[in-house]
């Protein structure tokens, strides 16, 4: 692979990819601490970066069907969580554009 | 001998959408090939036409105006069909001014104060200006400035060149004319031209057209000297070396030949870890290289010999610098564990630094070529322009994440490339407002950083790698590329066009080569065609 671009968060509380210590996520745009990934709990999150995103998937999660896009370290290709592309109830539309990231993933620092 | 009746029966417009009025079209001809030296073919065209090169009014008001007749001149002026009262006011204005001038010049101030009161100052121009004639009645001293240029006979030749400037352009064809509307036409054609890159000369004969093979298309190298990818690629200055750097810790010099083959030169060793940028001196005999999260090391580039490593014991990481004109002194902004921007000489001796919370961390860095403008990426998404050493700052936000910044050569312009698989153009200039001049889109980047250029004779193309393996290549006022060249099996991380020489490109990419890109040459026809004859 070329020189990868790899963007650095600011800020004192940043999360970072577990394996290859990356930035992945600021602390501050966690939505919700709640929530259930595929391995485990998870963050809901506004704003991720240094991914890749997988092709887009029609799931059926525990809230009902979703269009997501899994999403990647682009350093180290670990799985991290996945994108809400799309949801088909009104009541999860909340959800869209926003990012689950699994805890196991990343760890925090600061 | 034919009439102007006769010009009349035929076609009185020319061209295929009858734009073109005959008679004036005659007058162009006869006036450029008076101002060539063809008098007799002139007036001969003249008298075969029957369309004379200057109006009847032309021919009365300049023999008014040089025997000295005011009144007349007036009213032939008044005359001339389809004049705007404005040019009116200015045309009688002007004659009765040089009426003024010549009066108080020969002494008769009686009737120069008529000619003020009576016909000046009843044609409503602007009154400082009657004002100021009126001193002139009174100080003889004022007139020296304005008035006596040379004797009378060449005082009223001026006035008639103003007159005919004021007066509607049909009374005297304006000098050049004809030569003034081919070279328009010329020009468009050259500035619609889409692949001009290589110089050519203007013919009039054939519309100007450069064909897709005179900017870089076909492969000419593949240089395989590296052992791993290649990150980065330049050209020298003066075109004449070709630095590539790779992920397997060196960087290679080539030697371009003059019959543009480009051969190596040596291998530059002793980085330990990947060479993500390096930067030729303007004077093109030493080279920085910079090593991914390392420190940055000079050489030198005949010898390949290592002068200076620039580290400090704090043991900061170089992520990128710039020359300074004079070749030396080097820009430097470092960071983690803190961000500086700091200034060394040629030993690595730090000069002058700036530090502290208020710098930003910076991704990539630039010094205009006259050394006044440093351009710096910060935190991705900022552009910072600062005048060097202290002076007005500008600071542009982008949307979406900056990778990679390159000047043009002439320090006008530079070009951003952005994660969102967009290149901006922008001015180079403190005092520009946040737009972009250009945005040039085809290409596709997402992950790593892809690098490109400016190139082709002044630098009126923009070429860019990608991470589809292709190379794209823009004109500089289109969005869309104008040319796509492949050949890499892998991304494309860099590009640079040879400065001096615009029919050379070279490329670096994952797939451990470096490719050169030529133009291809024109055929020629008429040579092979006189050759043919002869034999």
């Amino acid at each position: 692979m070329g020189l990868l671009f790899l963007q650095s968060l600011p800020g004192p509380k940043v999360f970072k990819c577990r394996c290859c210590k990356v930035d992945s996520a600021p602390h501050d745009a966690i939505v919700s601490k709640n929530f259930c990934g595929r391995y485990g709990p998870a963050y809901l999150i506004n704003r991720v970066v240094n991914i890749t995103m997988g092709p887009s998937e029609d799931r059926h999660l525990m809230t009902g069907w979703h269009t997501v896009n899994d999403i990647f370290c682009s350093c180290c290709q670990q799985l991290l969580g996945w994108k809400y592309e799309k949801a088909y109830d009104d009541s999860q539309k909340y959800k869209e554009g926003r990012f689950v990231l699994e805890k196991a993933r990343v760890m925090k620092i600061g | 001998m034919e009439s102007s009746d006769d010009i009349e029966s035929r076609l009185s417009r020319l061209g295929s959408r009858g734009l073109i009025d005959t008679t004036q079209f005659v007058r162009i001809i006869i006036q450029s090939l008076y101002s060539l030296g063809f008098n007799r073919a002139a007036s001969s065209l003249e008298s075969e036409s029957g369309v004379r090169l200057d109006s009847a009014q032309h021919d009365r008001l300049l023999f008014d105006v040089m025997s000295g007749r005011w009144e007349s001149c007036v009213s032939t002026i008044n005359s001339i069909p389809g004049i705007d009262s404005s040019s009116l006011i200015n045309a009688s204005y002007l004659i009765w001014k040089e009426h003024f001038f010549e009066l108080i010049g020969s002494g008769c101030f009686l009737p120069a104060i008529e000619v003020l009161w009576k016909q000046i100052s009843p044609l409503g121009v602007d009154s400082c200006r009657v004002h100021r004639l009126a001193q002139y009645l009174v100080c003889y001293e004022a007139m020296g400035q304005t008035g006596s240029m040379g004797s009378t006979v060449q005082r009223r030749i001026s006035l008639f060149l103003d007159l005919v400037e004021v007066l509607p352009p049909y009374i005297r064809v304006p000098s050049g004319r004809l030569e003034k509307l081919v070279e328009t036409a010329v020009l468009k054609q050259r500035s619609s031209c889409q692949y001009h890159n290589l110089p050519k000369d203007i013919t009039l004969f054939e519309d100007h057209k450069c064909w897709p093979e005179q900017i870089p298309s076909t492969c000419s190298q593949v240089l395989l000297e590296h052992k791993n990818e290649v990150w980065f690629v330049q050209f020298s200055h003066n075109g004449r070396y070709l630095a590539s750097s790779s992920s397997d810790c060196t960087a290679i010099i080539w030697t371009v030949e003059d019959d543009d083959m480009v051969v190596y030169k040596h291998c530059l060793m002793g980085h330990e870890k990947p060479i993500s940028f390096l930067s030729w001196s303007p004077d093109d005999t030493m080279l920085i290289t910079c090593g991914n999260g390392e420190t940055s090391k000079l050489w030198d580039v005949k010898t390949s010999t290592l002068l200076a490593t620039f580290s400090d014991p704090k043991r900061r990481i170089i992520s990128s610098c710039a020359w300074f004109p004079s070749s030396d002194k080097v820009l430097c902004a470092s960071s983690e564990p803190d961000n500086r921007i700091f200034t060394c000489d040629l030993a690595g001796n730090v000069l002058d630094a700036w530090e502290g919370e208020r710098i930003p961390k910076i991704s990539d860095l630039a010094i205009s070529s006259d050394g006044r403008l440093v351009i710096g990426i910060c935190s991705e998404k900022t552009i910072w322009l600062c005048e060097f050493p202290q002076g007005k700052e500008k600071v542009i936000r982008e949307e979406r994440s900056i990778t990679s910044l390159s000047l043009s050569r002439d320090g006008q312009f530079f070009i951003v490339n952005l994660n969102s698989e967009e290149i901006h153009l922008r001015k180079l200039d403190v005092n520009i407002g946040d737009g972009v001049d250009a945005v040039f889109k085809g290409h596709r980047q997402g992950k790593y950083v892809i690098r490109s250029c400016f190139g082709g004779s002044g630098c009126s193309f923009v070429a860019s790698g990608s991470e589809d393996s292709k190379i794209y290549i823009w004109r500089r006022k289109c969005e869309s590329p104008i040319k796509v060249l492949m050949g890499h099996s892998m991304i494309v991380n860099s590009v640079t066009w040879n400065p001096a020489r615009p029919h050379m490109l070279a490329s670096a990419s994952d797939d451990h080569t470096v490719r050169i890109w030529m133009a291809g040459c024109n055929p020629q026809p008429s040579k092979k065609l006189g050759e043919s004859l002869i034999s």
